[in-house]
Formats: structure tokens, sequence, C-alpha cells
């Protein structure tokens, strides 16, 4: 994106675009020697950097202009002074009180306060006015093609133009989620009508056109990243006239941009976000935006969800906005099939009432993640699947077959949640087996044990004999009527005892 | 340099840009001569016990003479902090001269002072007025001086002339 003083448009009959950078070979060369400008004053002062600049900008001021703001930002450009400026300026001007009159005057001020600093006169003199930008250093320059920079230069003016847009549409082939991702990253609202995106309704929203024109011009490199895609947009522009609006469209036929890879697909909307993703929900896995939903005509991608099992929860947060926003956001999601599966974190500072939600699981917050309501919503989930699951369970014959039966894998076969089969399991007749830990063990295998138990002494040498007959749980010794008796801190030499 | 390269490629017309290169060079000759901070130098030396107050709009200007001078220097880029602690010091004492550029044509409050110097301050009637009022300011018992340092043989003169006209 460039200074709106560098963009050039033309207009015409209701149509406007910018004055695009050719990449022809005159171009190209200008482009070029500006990057080997930038390559050469690499160590060099900022000023030396600027007047060269400004020595060949008349050939096309725009254009080099534009350029060097493009370049300027792939530069590091810092202060190097040994002294800090202000202190170095205040120092010297107390000395000589405002002013000296001559040469010989000034080397003694400057001699004087450098030996009070102690630094060398050289350097006392470099600090003065190295805070200038003229006199910051140039300390990196990351290089680009003559091409790829008019490239940049010509995406740049677009958003440039698009800085003053009221509305877009856009239809995009693929990279949806992408797509939908960015917008809602951009909090830009949107409607779907025949496959095409609308992007509006924000100059009602707030005031500032500035502020949605800037999240258009921050999605257009998202759109473009669609392998078919085209735009339409509404453009404010002052003429004699006064304010008109102008048509903008563009699509991917014109291959004069270049769009670098998208590099804040991790970035978070906000810190409580961020905070959310770092959270650890027990046997739930979150996960961001993990689907679009549908919303009558709108998509729907929720912040995060939390799965287990078969059970997905969305969480939505919502922090600060506007109240339009709030109310357009409500709308979606009571339209979503998944509402009742919808977790929505509510900044407290909002004005806004729970009796809008039609959901139960509604949480307002204040600046931390509400953890510990989550969880137990999430227990009533968990509550709730066990029920409906032991419902089913009860309905059919649970094949059990072998000695020692790993309940974790049956449940996994018939789908169900461990807790569940374990219920469902606890009430039936067991039919010669014993429910231990997550494990059945039949009869027969728990007289072989408790006989193998009688020969030896120490713990170490009973887990062996439950490895070896797959028993993952210690809560056989129990059973058994064991006691494990420790002696000093090491394992070793635990030994069991018949209570 | 490529650059007289691609001047020259670029299809303008030579003569053009060289008159254009000209008039930029003399304009810069005229603003920054030598003999202008010469002169400056010799005010400095006549006033070493008042209080001085330098206007020039060139803020290239502003820096050679608080370059050359010690001379504090405020100019659009200044702080605000440090902008107060040099008006303030002004004020106070501790500094006897400010060097700046057109950030305090207005709204901003400017300090006491005997001795007003401008070096090639803009032809506008209005802002000069407005600069001289300031530093003109009356003290009792005391006479202000101004001081117009201008580049004989370049356009200034007129630019001066045009700004006397206004003051009558």
């Amino acid at each position: 994106m460039l200074t709106s003083d560098l963009l050039v448009t033309k207009s015409y009959k209701g149509k406007i675009e910018p004055v695009y950078a050719k990449l022809d070979h005159e171009n190209l060369e200008i482009s070029g020697s500006l990057i080997d400008l930038f390559q050469q004053h690499i160590g060099k002062t900022y000023g030396e950097l600027i007047e060269e600049i400004e020595g060949i900008e008349e050939i096309d001021y725009r254009l080099i202009r534009g350029l060097t703001q493009l370049l300027e930002r792939r530069c590091v450009i810092e202060m190097n002074s040994v002294l800090e400026p202000t202190t170095a300026r205040r120092s010297i001007f107390e000395e000589c009180k405002g002013a000296v009159s001559d040469v010989k005057e000034r080397k003694e001020v400057i001699d004087r306060v450098a030996s009070k600093l102690s630094v060398e006169p050289d350097a006392l003199e470099k600090a003065l006015w190295a805070d200038m930008e003229d006199n910051l250093i140039i300390e990196e320059f990351q290089t680009i093609t003559p091409e790829a920079l008019l490239r940049q230069y010509n995406l740049s003016l677009t958003q440039t133009l698009l800085f003053k847009a009221t509305g877009m549409d856009i239809q995009i082939g693929d990279n949806y989620q992408h797509v939908f991702r960015k917008i809602k990253q951009l909090g830009l609202m949107y409607s779907i009508q025949d496959g095409k995106i609308y992007l509006d309704g924000a100059v009602s929203l707030f005031k500032m056109t500035e502020r949605y024109g800037t999240a258009l011009a921050k999605l257009l490199p998202t759109i473009m990243r669609c392998s078919r895609w085209s735009l339409k947009a509404s453009v404010l522009k002052k003429t004699m006239q006064g304010k008109r609006i102008y048509d903008f469209t563009l699509d991917n036929t014109k291959p004069i941009f270049s769009v670098e890879p998208d590099s804040d697909l991790e970035s978070f909307d906000s810190a409580i976000e961020k905070e959310f993703s770092l959270l650890n929900f027990n046997s739930w896995s979150v996960r961001r935006e993990p689907a679009v939903l549908k919303a009558g005509q709108y998509a729907f991608i929720p912040d995060f969800s939390l799965e287990r099992n078969r059970i997905r929860i969305y969480v939505e947060i919502i922090g600060f906005w506007t109240p339009e926003y709030l109310k357009n956001k409500i709308q979606k999601i009571n339209m979503l099939k998944e509402k009742e599966e919808m977790i929505l974190l509510v900044d407290k500072d909002l004005a806004c009432s729970g009796s809008e939600f039609k959901t139960d699981n509604l949480i307002f917050y204040e600046r931390k993640i509400p953890y510990l309501e989550i969880l137990k919503i999430l227990r009533k989930y968990e509550e709730r699947q066990v029920t409906d699951d032991v419902e089913m369970l009860k309905n059919i014959e649970i094949a059990l077959e072998g000695s020692v039966i790993n309940l974790g894998e049956i449940a996994r076969k018939y789908d169900v949640s461990l807790d569940a089969l374990k219920i469902v399991i606890e009430q039936n007749n067991r039919n010669g087996y014993l429910l231990i830990g997550d494990q059945l063990i039949d009869d027969h295998t728990l007289k072989a044990v408790n006989d193998e138990l009688n020969t030896v002494k120490k713990h170490s040498e009973a887990i062996i004999i439950f490895d070896k007959y797959r028993i993952k749980s210690q809560q056989i010794l129990d059973i058994l009527g064991y006691k494990v008796k420790w002696i000093g801190l090491d394992p070793e030499n635990a030994e069991i005892l018949k209570a | 340099m490529d650059f007289q390269k691609i001047v020259i490629r670029s299809g303008r017309d030579p003569n053009a840009r060289k008159a254009l290169l000209a008039r930029n060079k003399a304009r810069d000759i005229a603003l920054n001569s030598v003999s202008k901070i010469e002169k400056f130098r010799e005010i400095l030396k006549k006033h070493k016990e008042s209080r001085l107050f330098i206007f020039t709009e060139h803020n290239k200007l502003v820096h050679i003479i608080s370059k050359e001078f010690l001379i504090p220097a405020i100019t659009y880029r200044t702080a605000t902090k440090e902008r107060g602690e040099i008006l303030d010091r002004f004020r106070s004492g501790v500094y006897r001269a400010v060097v700046t550029s057109k950030v305090l044509d207005e709204g901003i409050d400017v300090p006491e002072a005997d001795v007003g110097v401008i070096l090639s301050g803009t032809g506008s009637g209005r802002a000069f007025i407005q600069r001289l009022g300031r530093i003109l300011r009356k003290k009792e018992g005391k006479e202000a001086v101004l001081y117009e340092i201008v580049s004989a043989e370049t356009s200034e003169i007129n630019t001066a002339k045009r700004r006397n006209k206004a003051l009558r």
C-alpha cells in the first residue's frame, strides 16, 4: 500500500483504474536502478540515499517515489550512535549557552563536553544529529527483482485505490476457506448471493469509510491467491463537481501483479483468541477455525472447535465490537444448524443481554478466558453423550471374547464413550468377568494371577506377572487382597503383602 | 551513474531538464550560501549579550546553523518534549539563541527576544508580520532589532522587497 498522494488514476465513463506500471523495458530499468541504489547504500545514511533518488525522480516522480516506498519497507533503517542524541545536544547547548560564534570556540565546547561524557569528540559530533532522518543508517536491505518490484507496485496501487472503496463484490473459484477466514479476521460483513460475495454494510457499521477501505485493501492479496477471481468495487473520488462513485473492476486475467505467500495465517484477531488456543481442555482437543458453517446466505467460521470422541463443540469469542456488529453476529448464529453446539464467550463490556442469544452456552468474560465455566459446559456434553451411549448400548448385545479384554477397543468398535460402556457393563451380568480399571478379566486368569503372586514377594516381580497377562491396572492387587509395602523410596525394594 | 542513461532514454527534452537543474542549483546556492552564514556570524558576534531568535523556513538551513553555531534547533520534526525544553530554556535564559523553521508560524507562544534574524524567509507578507510581531514584542526600555539576510543577485531580493511592502 502506498500513500494516496502517489496514486494516479484514470477515469472515464464512470469507471476508474490506477495507472499501472507496464512491465516494459524502461520501467524495468528504472526499477532495477532503484534496487541497485538501495543495495549500494547499505551502511550509508538514509539522507544520502534520498538525495540520490531526488536527483532522478523527475523521470517519473510518482513511480519512483512509489517504488521507493516499497523498497524502504525492505530496509532496516536504524540510528547509529554511541550517545542518546537528545542528551548529547542538551549537554552541548548547556555548555555553550545556546550559541558559539567562531570555529575555535565551537571546537572547545565540543572537546569539553566530549571529555565530560567520556567519548571521542568525533563520536559526540556524530551523535548530536544521529536521530535526524537523514542521518539514520540503512543497516539491511532485502533485495528483490526489478520485475517483482513492479508487480508489487501495481498491487499496491490497487490497494491504495481500494482505500476509498465504499463496497466491493467478489467472485472466487477456489480458496474459499482462506478468503472467508480473512474476511472474518478483517471484521468485514458480507452476504452471498448467486455465487457472489458482497462485502458491504460497513458504512452503516462505522462512520469511517477509510477503515473499511483499508480492510478491503488488505483482503485483496488473499483474493488474488485464488486461481480464478474477479472483483468489482465502488470507489469514491473527489472531482471538480464534488464526490463521485466510480466502478473499478479487476480479474485474474491481468498478469501484472504479484502476491507474496500469505504469512499471517497464524495471526489471531485478539489476545484472548491467542490465549484460548494455548489452553488445554482435558481430553478435548482444540482446533482453530475448524469449519465453514452455513448460516442462511452467510458463511460462518467459528473461532475454535473443541473435539472429543464424536462430539464437536464450536467456540466463538466475541470481543469488543459495535452493537450493530453484535446484532448481526447474533442473527447469524441463530441461523446456524449447529447453534446448540456453540459456546459463546462474550466480552462483559459489551452492551448486550444474554436473552438475545438462543443458546444456553453463553459466558460473559472479563479479560480472562473463563476456563472453569467452559469445562463445566463440556462436562455437560460429556454426560449427555454417556447417557445417549448407554441408551444405545442397552439395545445391543456386546460381544466379549478373550481372557483379558480392553474396553477402550470395544468402545471404539461400537463408537461409544468408554464411560458409557463401563456403566453398561457394570449394570449387566458380567458372565465370569471382573472389571478392573479399563479391562475385563475373566475368573480363570484372575485365579492364575493369584496363584503366581503367592510365589513372589517383591512388587517389581508382581508387575512382571501383570505384564505377562497384559493387565494394565494395579488395582488388581487391591482386588486380590494385597497391599504394597514401601521400603524407602526405591520402588525396587517395595514388597507385596497379603492384607 | 545509470540514471544518466535513463534520463536520456526517458524521452524528455534534455534542454528542459538542464534548465530545471540549473534553476534548482541556483536556488540551493542562494539558500545555503556561505556568505549568508558568514553574515550571520557577524551578527552573532555583535550581539554577544543578546537573546536571538533565528528564523528560516528551510530545514536544511536550520540544521546547518544549528551545527555550525551549536544553536538549539526546532523544526517540524523536533519532538514535542525537546521543543518544549528548548523554548523553556530560552525563556529562562539558559540558552541565548534558538533557530527554527516555520513550525512556529501559528499558535505557539514564542518567547521574547531582542534580536531577530530572518534567513531566506517566505515572500508571504502575513507570515512575516506575525513573526516580526512575536519577537518585537515590546520590552520596557528596550528596543528590538530585526535582521534579514538575503543573497545579492538572486531571486531573494525580490522576495524581500515584496515582504517589506506588506509591512507598510
